[in-house]
């Protein structure tokens, strides 16, 4: 046996500090982050999963119609929803429900929704996916003041389009079937005010889609997913700097980076569960999360593996279905997939579960599968037509970087070094053309696009990802990820927005225009 | 004392064995150094960086698949020592290692890895040129080493 020197036994410390010193950080932070922000924690007991029913919001109908027309009514108010069962929490909700109601639209029939708000805080409501005149597009300072008129502080009100108390949004549908969403955009107060409630699905429908033997009815369910945190009275806990949301905007250390909860919520319910047939079903699936990616897949999954068929993206029909075993989804992002529950055996319990989720943030609800029945859907080979955009196609090539700056002496979210003024102008592409965007980032960052669809071209140095297909009006770029997308203008002539998506970001700057011009 | 000629004749080609060794490892340590170059050019946004990263480092690997043959050549005929013959394939591991890590955007080793690699590259290039010549191993190789300096 080797003899123990004073000089080897110094010699071998040495060596297991230095490893130790190297090798706990590399080891502890190997899996990297699958979203960009930071957890917030609840601070009351969680429940149980997979005690609720899901809930599907349910559709508004129309206070009236005429032959082009639908006309909406909605109402954003104060309200208590029970989220977690037994809890009651304070929302702010369209017609004081999270999600709010459904709107249903047919491909170009207009519809007129009109908004009253009686929050305490004025409002701005987008339509994301819609192909909409900018002056009914939701620019974040076109504020919706509360019924009677509030104080606007904290707010550089630079906008002609202010209303107070109600007005009308015009979104003429002339554009695809497709899973729109409406949500706050209130320049720097769109995180907290959807991370209370403010958001709901707006589908369209067109005959192309209706000729599809796809799964309807109560086969066809939308499910907006969305991560929150409570605090221990109920109330849904965020860091907000001011929690009036009428004086400074933004949030605090460490949660500049995105606010992520520890609570699944899918359609206002945390952790549901839903009786299903052992049938087909089509899922609309909905990133609802300030700032949490997703990667969602079937657990246990079917007989034959790949357990989600992605039938449409963003902003409609894929040409032709894709099978995947698991789906990833940046906030904002729609999936429109079918599942066939009747691979499964009767009384299996199926759990779509978060494959980037930690603790109790992997379990999203639950499926339980009942017997066979009838089904006469199926999903056909080829589902649409899609044309591919062609490198060929951009007349414009624009490069935009998306990172965090010290700005000021605050550190903020920035493109191409500027933080948002509602002023400068990014872009100014003519209608009718198709543009080459090459976006690149520091840390994740969902970037949103206003009005014009877009596809994926390239994703670092490869094609686009499997889920990049279709038209799109978010895309998913992962840390010191070049991307690029070519986007057609074609539509409205005005001033639109584009910005990070993860909402926290949004608020803290990472928003730019762009002004299409006829 | 002027070398004896036929020693001389008989020490000169090992030297040159050993030349092609010594001139490849230094372009793998610059290469590897000029990988770090671009990886911050990507994370500063340069569009386009990637590309040249991803390139360069399919050029490097060729060059370490070279620099296998050199290490071989100074070892026979060139009568230099066996260890390169290992350890530049230990490298062209590493780098093959490295690329799968950056392809699949594992970045939590990819960086951590490249600043091994770039340190063992440039330990294997300096240990190039400081190997002592098959030349010098000779009585006349070290005097005429001795009589440039």
């Amino acid at each position: 046996m080797p003899e123990l020197t004073r000089r080897s036994l110094l010699a071998s410390l040495g060596i297991s500090a230095v490893g130790a010193a190297l090798g706990v950080p590399l080891l502890a932070g190997a899996r990297g982050s699958s979203s960009t922000g930071a957890l917030l924690r609840s601070q009351l007991r969680l429940p149980d999963p997979f005690q609720r029913a899901l809930p599907r919001p349910p559709e508004l109908d129309p206070v009236r119609s005429d032959g082009a027309t639908d006309y909406f009514e909605i109402t954003q108010k104060e309200s208590v929803a029970e989220l977690l069962p037994g809890v009651r929490t304070a929302i702010w909700g369209y017609n004081g429900i999270f999600p709010g109601p459904t709107l249903v639209s047919r491909r170009g029939r207009r519809a007129v929704v009109n908004h009253r708000n009686t929050l305490p805080v004025p409002v701005v409501v987008h339509l994301h996916g819609g192909r909409t005149p900018p002056e009914h597009d939701g620019y974040p300072t076109d504020l919706l003041l509360p019924v009677g008129g509030a104080a606007t502080n904290g707010h550089h009100v630079g906008s002609h389009n202010v209303t107070v108390g109600e007005r009308d949004y015009h979104y003429p549908m002339e554009q695809r079937a497709a899973t729109l969403w409406y949500h706050d955009h209130r320049m720097d107060f769109t995180a907290p005010a959807v991370w209370r409630g403010l958001a709901g699905f707006h589908l369209i429908r067109d005959d192309e889609e209706d000729r599809l033997p796809l799964p309807r009815g109560d086969r066809e369910i939308p499910l907006l997913i969305a991560d929150r945190s409570f605090a221990a009275d109920g109330s849904l806990r965020y860091p907000s700097i001011d929690s009036s949301l009428t004086g400074a905007p933004g949030v605090n250390d460490p949660y500049r980076g995105g606010v992520l909860g520890d609570v699944m919520l899918v359609n206002g319910v945390a952790w549901p569960r839903a009786e299903v047939d052992g049938a087909r079903y089509r899922l609309r699936l909905l990133n609802g999360c300030n700032a949490r990616r997703l990667r969602l897949k079937l657990d246990p999954a079917p007989k034959d593996g790949s357990g989600l068929t992605q039938i449409g993206s963003d902003l409609g029909l894929l040409e032709r279905p894709i099978r995947h075993e698991a789906i990833e989804l940046a906030s904002a992002e729609r999936y429109d997939v079918i599942v066939d529950f009747g691979q499964y055996d009767p009384g299996t319990d199926v759990t779509l579960v978060n494959d980037f989720g930690a603790g109790r943030t992997v379990d999203v609800m639950r499926f339980r599968v009942g017997g066979s029945a009838r089904d006469d859907s199926r999903v056909p080979d080829t589902l649409s037509q899609v044309p591919i955009l062609q490198r060929a196609d951009a007349t414009v090539t624009r490069d935009l970087v998306f990172r965090s700056e010290e700005i000021e002496g605050m550190t903020g979210w920035t493109i191409n070094g500027e933080p948002f003024s509602p002023d400068h102008i990014h872009a100014r592409p003519r209608l009718g053309q198709t543009e080459r965007w090459r976006l690149a980032s520091d840390f994740h960052h969902p970037i949103h696009v206003h009005l014009a669809p877009f596809q994926v071209l390239s994703r670092g140095t490869g094609g686009p990802s499997a889920w990049d297909h279709g038209w799109k009006d978010t895309v998913d770029i992962r840390p010191f990820e070049h991307v690029e997308i070519l986007i057609r203008f074609e539509g409205y002539a005005g001033k639109y927005v584009f910005h990070c998506h993860n909402l926290e970001h949004e608020d803290m700057m990472m928003m730019g225009n762009f002004e299409t011009l006829a | 004392m002027s070398p004896d000629p036929q020693t001389a004749r008989a020490v000169r080609p090992a030297r040159w064995f050993h030349l092609p060794f010594r001139l490849l490892s230094s372009l793998v340590a610059v290469l590897y150094a000029l990988q770090a170059v671009f990886a911050g050019q990507i994370m500063a946004g340069t569009f386009g960086s990637l590309l040249v990263h991803q390139n360069t480092a399919a050029f490097t690997d060729m060059v370490l698949v070279v620099t296998i043959l050199a290490a071989v050549l100074q070892r026979w005929p060139g009568r230099g020592p066996l260890w390169p013959v290992a350890a530049v394939p230990a490298l062209l591991g590493l780098s093959a290692l490295q690329n799968y890590l950056g392809f699949s955007r594992l970045m939590t080793f990819h960086v951590p890895l490249g600043v091994l690699i770039i340190v063992l590259s440039f330990l294997l290039a300096r240990r190039a040129w400081l190997l002592p010549g098959a030349g010098q191993a000779t009585p006349s190789a070290e005097r005429e080493v001795s009589g440039v300096a």
